[in-house]
């Protein structure tokens, strides 16, 4: 399990350190705070090896076209747009460390490679920002190994719990390359985009959380176009998925809805849950502030909007 | 960031916000009352990445000002992770930019409080304090045209509760407390709203110079100056 990070010259934070990640953390600041640039800074390691994340999507490509840059590295990535900053992150895996060094033209573990362990988990990490959320090639390319290991019945269950449905089932169409949904109360199919893009985004998310096994499942606005009466049901569902493929969740949120459903969803299923709060200096010093499940809760019920820091 | 303070109930919130209304005063969201809740949450609230001071408003009650200082050094400790934290003019540092300080409520000097049994000191105090003076009295009873009785004056008020106090003391029962004289007066004129209610009312109307010789203290230590 990832359990902190430190972080040189990455996008707006020129340094910056965190401790005591758990397997739920919730990044919580205002706009312009480091949320997204902490959250691709702990993705940024699956970039070393440019494999394919999702369908034709690639782990450099997930980084590149969410800021509109061609290549990877970018130079737009190092700190003040400056190239000759090497982008520096030290990864902590309780107490294995993994240093990961990004020049302008380069990436690579420094000095000495990194573990087997460690790099499976950046190999089975997983970014997903609202691009990819609300991007149907997402399905076309996990419906196989959805149904190879029939999450399918999980996953329209889960749906039906936090939405309220009554799906009976879902099936690929190879004639229109679509995800269908099935209702027991309808005569006829829908296609997945028909679906609210709440749902839509939901049905992505679960279907990746069924296949992950190890890493980290990374989303940035996982509550975008999500109701908030829907967040208590579908956090419980997500944290559930992760603790049972042993997947650490990182999410960037500015809703008051989702931290209390994953602090909830972590107490229900006994796993550890931090309340990250981030702040960035002018001269790109990122500070955080971090906080259990109760203590959350607490500040919570002292008043306090969590989401602002102070 | 401006300061926030964190109280232990809702007469010190309401009497902050009557005396100090820039402040930003944290209201629960729960039923949760105590010193020690208070005081874990002012210390998580202090460590929030953009937090800069946070008061901790306590009521004195029994305590002498070094039993407070280490019941809060304790679960600032705890709450912190930190060991060996010393204040400085009952200010704990978390880094240089967030602190936490300590407000203490309540009068524990006032001769005629102690005469009459009260040993438990609090921010009710300070309304027991308005109710004794004619101006601040008065100008309470003005705005309160439907109340069921309405003090002459002050003395009247305060020969009725030394009165009252005898009878309760006869039975058995001590006033420790201004909160419980602050009851008596509610009940006796009738107010039905609650004790914040009570105390935000009648630190309103008070004149500027019952706020300034009652409150004067506890302003100076809400603003550090």
């Amino acid at each position: 399990m990832l359990t902190g990070i430190e972080i040189e010259n990455f996008r707006g934070i020129r340094k910056g350190k965190v401790d005591g990640f758990g397997a739920v953390n919730v990044v919580v600041g205002p706009n312009g705070s480091g949320k997204s640039s902490l959250l691709e800074a702990i993705f940024l390691g699956a970039a070393e090896s440019n494999q394919a994340m999702i369908g034709g999507e690639s782990v450099r490509s997930v980084l590149t076209e969410r800021h509109n840059e061609r290549n990877f590295p970018s130079v737009d990535m190092h700190y003040g747009k400056d190239g000759e900053r090497v982008i520096e992150v030290i990864y902590d895996f309780e107490g294995n460390t993994a240093p990961l060094s990004v020049t302008k033209s380069d990436i690579g573990w420094k000095p000495n490679g990194i573990q087997d362990g460690l790099r499976r988990w950046f190999a089975a990490s997983k970014f997903l920002d609202i691009r990819l959320l609300l991007d149907t090639a997402v399905e076309q390319a996990l419906w196989d190994a959805v149904l190879a290991i029939r999450a399918d019945r999980d996953i329209v269950k889960t749906l039906n719990e936090v939405y309220k449905l009554s799906i009976e089932g879902l099936s690929y169409s190879k004639h229109s390359d679509v995800l269908k949904v099935l209702f027991s109360n309808r005569n006829y199919s829908l296609n997945v985009d028909d679906l609210g893009a709440g749902m839509r985004i939901a049905l992505r998310v679960l279907m990746l959380a069924m296949l992950m096994n190890d890493g980290a499942l990374i989303i940035e606005e996982l509550d975008a176009y999500q109701h908030v009466d829907s967040m208590p049901e579908f956090t419980r569902a997500l944290v559930a998925m992760a603790r049972e493929n042993s997947t650490q969740l990182f999410l960037a949120t500015h809703s008051e809805e989702t931290i209390g459903g994953f602090v909830e969803a972590a107490k229900d299923e006994g796993v550890g849950f931090r309340l990250i709060q981030t702040s960035l200096s002018a001269d790109g010093v990122l500070e955080t502030a971090s906080f259990d499940a109760i203590q959350t809760s607490d500040l919570h019920d002292a008043g306090v909007d969590v989401r602002q820091g102070g | 960031m401006s300061v926030v303070v964190m109280a232990e109930g809702d007469v010190d919130r309401a009497v902050v916000q009557a005396i100090a209304p820039g402040m930003k005063v944290l209201i629960p969201k729960d039923q949760a009352t105590g010193r020690e809740a208070a005081t874990r949450r002012a210390a998580l609230t202090a460590k929030q990445v953009d937090s800069r001071e946070i008061l901790l408003m306590l009521d004195w009650n029994t305590h002498t000002e070094d039993q407070l200082v280490a019941e809060v050094t304790r679960v600032l400790e705890k709450n912190w992770e930190r060991r060996g934290l010393e204040p400085t003019d009952r200010r704990w540092t978390y880094d240089d930019l967030r602190s936490m300080r300590l407000v203490l409520a309540g009068t524990p000097a006032d001769q005629r409080l102690k005469a009459w049994g009260v040993d438990r000191f609090m921010a009710d105090d300070y309304l027991l304090a308005l109710c004794l003076r004619d101006d601040s009295l008065s100008a309470f009873c003005d705005g309160e045209r439907h109340l069921t009785w309405i003090p002459q004056d002050a003395a009247s008020l305060e020969a009725l509760l030394v009165e009252l106090a005898e009878v309760f003391g006869k039975r058995g029962t001590v006033l420790s407390s201004s909160k419980r004289y602050i009851h008596l007066i509610r009940a006796a004129i009738g107010f039905e709203a609650s004790r914040a209610t009570f105390a935000e009312v009648l630190i309103k109307r008070a004149p500027e110079t019952a706020r300034s010789e009652v409150l004067g203290d506890l302003r100076r230590q809400l603003t550090g100056s």
